[in-house]
């Protein structure tokens, strides 16, 4: 369920939900294939990373060597230039073709600290994901959605709080990202107090024949200053 | 009975308490038909075995519980990390639920740690024969069974990681440690057919929960990269279980095309690993990933 790498010909493909500003940035790790799967005669292959930005326009394409004995480290800030900001951050959608046996990993990090990012969970018109969040004043749910696909995706998320369920409806472009703060999308069914936690949970599917790719970033302030950023890993 | 298992590892002690959220969820089903979620509690520091089964979930509907809320033992004392098996079934036969979620949470500090568990190929049926969901489900446990799980481990200005490994079965098991390099730890055959020394298999109890620190030296001879938050030292990590020798068979009769090889491959779901990286200056856990 969570690993959402597909077969194209000899390259595997994966998807993931990228960003590099304002608030954290993100890089790729790539892990060579087990010893026993890999082929003896070479050092290192090629892999090729596309970047989209969040309406889907391809804002860039690079091919990378990765050796069979080191783990890769990509840094994607410098990748992302052409990426435009939505809902407040720089981020986009990366496609990484490599060959078989590779896997990836991602990273976020601030000045405050780093985490784990795995891809995003992959739904679609018959398979249905949950998130399970958790809203207190200190923390921001942020719901990542990438569109594997040509076509536009929409997507139905039912909000589970307490006793009510209400819906909403939104849209990704083809090969596209969005960013939904779930904070702010169903504020008016968050009761918390000033200093309470409130459980809810999220699930979402897609209404149309389309693959979506779903991934939950949470954003808490530290005691001190700034924010750590956690995703589901 | 339909049924989907989740195997993983929590933690209990002052500071950190453990949440399990599920979804049951079929295919292509939308009718909310009732649904049940078990927890099986398992680890050293625990007396014996101890399930619990929830009542009152419905297909479509995500819940969630704090563990120490289901099992009142470990809100009395702190147990530090211990095993848990996770089951959602559906009383509907013909309702698949192999569609359904689970995500594990570690609440600590006020700070959130979420990730997916270790997904069960096989389930148990009432008579207490094992059986394998699918044909697919063989290839799968067998491939898993045949192919090391590959993970990475980092060194860096925020985070340092260590490895947990969870046996869920009623026999203990010897796990090996490949670093990519050709370096070895634990208890796996050389390239030559010849086996590491003994003294250096990683030894995991039955029905326990072990955890493994990465130690600096681990990192020398991997990769080494100045960021722009500093030095990332990775290392490729391969994480296998020694199931054949426990088992008493040879290699070939343990393949995955053999007669013991969905044997072994069963034997080998029942052990799953984490990679978990803890924040360097406050020790809390940020990110774990199964293997």
């Amino acid at each position: 369920m969570n690993d959402p790498s597909t077969c194209e010909g000899a390259l595997q493909i994966s998807h993931y939900w990228i960003c590099c500003a304002p608030f954290f940035e993100t890089t790729l790790l790539v892990m060579p294939p087990p010893s026993r799967q890999r082929a003896a005669e070479r050092s290192s292959a090629a892999s090729i990373l596309r970047l989209y930005d969040a309406d889907g326009y391809l804002a860039n394409e690079v091919m990378v060597e990765f050796s069979y004995d080191q783990v890769g480290v990509i840094e994607l800030e410098p990748l992302m230039a052409g990426c435009k900001f939505q809902a407040g951050l720089k981020h986009g959608h990366l496609e990484v073709h490599s060959p078989p046996g590779f896997s990836e990993l991602c990273r976020i990090h601030t000045r405050e600290g780093a985490s784990q990012m795995s891809a995003p969970v992959l739904l679609s018109n018959t398979r249905r994901v949950f998130f399970p969040l958790l809203f207190s004043t200190e923390r921001v749910s942020l719901l990542c959605l990438i569109n594997a696909g040509e076509t536009e995706a929409v997507l139905r998320g039912r909000f589970f709080c307490a006793k009510r369920s209400p819906e909403a409806t939104w849209e990704v472009p083809g090969r596209g990202a969005r960013v939904i703060s779930l904070t702010s999308e169903f504020s008016e069914y968050l009761e918390a107090g000033p200093t309470s936690q409130v459980q809810a949970y999220i699930r979402i599917g897609v209404r149309n024949d389309c693959l979506v790719g779903a991934q939950l970033i949470d954003r808490t302030k530290g005691p001190k200053e700034g924010s750590f950023f956690s995703a589901i890993s | 009975m339909q049924t989907i298992k989740w195997l993983t590892f929590g933690l209990s002690n002052a500071v950190t308490q453990t949440c399990v959220h599920f979804f049951p969820a079929a295919d292509s089903v939308t009718a909310p038909y009732p649904a049940f979620c078990s927890l099986s509690l398992f680890g050293q520091n625990l007396p014996t075995q101890k399930t619990v089964t929830l009542e009152g979930g419905r297909l479509g509907n995500p819940d969630g519980i704090r563990v120490k809320d289901a099992f009142p033992a470990l809100a009395a004392e702190s147990v530090g990390v211990f095993g848990l098996e996770v089951e959602i079934s559906c009383a509907q036969p013909r309702i698949d639920v192999s569609g359904s979620g689970c995500v594990i949470e570690f609440i600590s500090q006020g700070f959130v740690t979420r990730f997916w568990p270790k997904q069960r190929a096989v389930t148990q049926d009432s008579n207490r024969s094992i059986k394998v969901r699918s044909s697919q489900s063989v290839d799968i446990i067998s491939k898993r069974a045949a192919s090391p799980r590959v993970g990475v481990c980092l060194s860096d200005p925020y985070n340092s990681s260590c490895l947990v490994v969870v046996n869920s079965s009623e026999r203990p098991v010897a796990a090996w440690l490949d670093l990519s390099s050709g370096c070895v730890i634990g208890n796996m055959s050389q390239k030559d057919g010849s086996r590491v020394p003994e003294a250096a298999r990683l030894e995991i109890p039955a029905r326990a929960v072990v955890e493994f620190p990465i130690a600096d030296a681990v990192y020398e001879g991997g990769t080494r990269q100045e960021c722009s938050w500093g030095l990332l030292k990775a290392r490729v990590l391969q994480v296998g279980f020694d199931v054949t020798e426990l088992k008493g068979r040879t290699s070939d009769e343990a393949s995955p095309g053999g007669v013991a090889g969905v044997e072994t491959a069963m034997l080998d779901d029942a052990l799953a690993a984490f990679l978990v990286y803890r924040d360097l200056d406050s020790g809390r856990i940020v990110s774990v990933v199964a293997l």
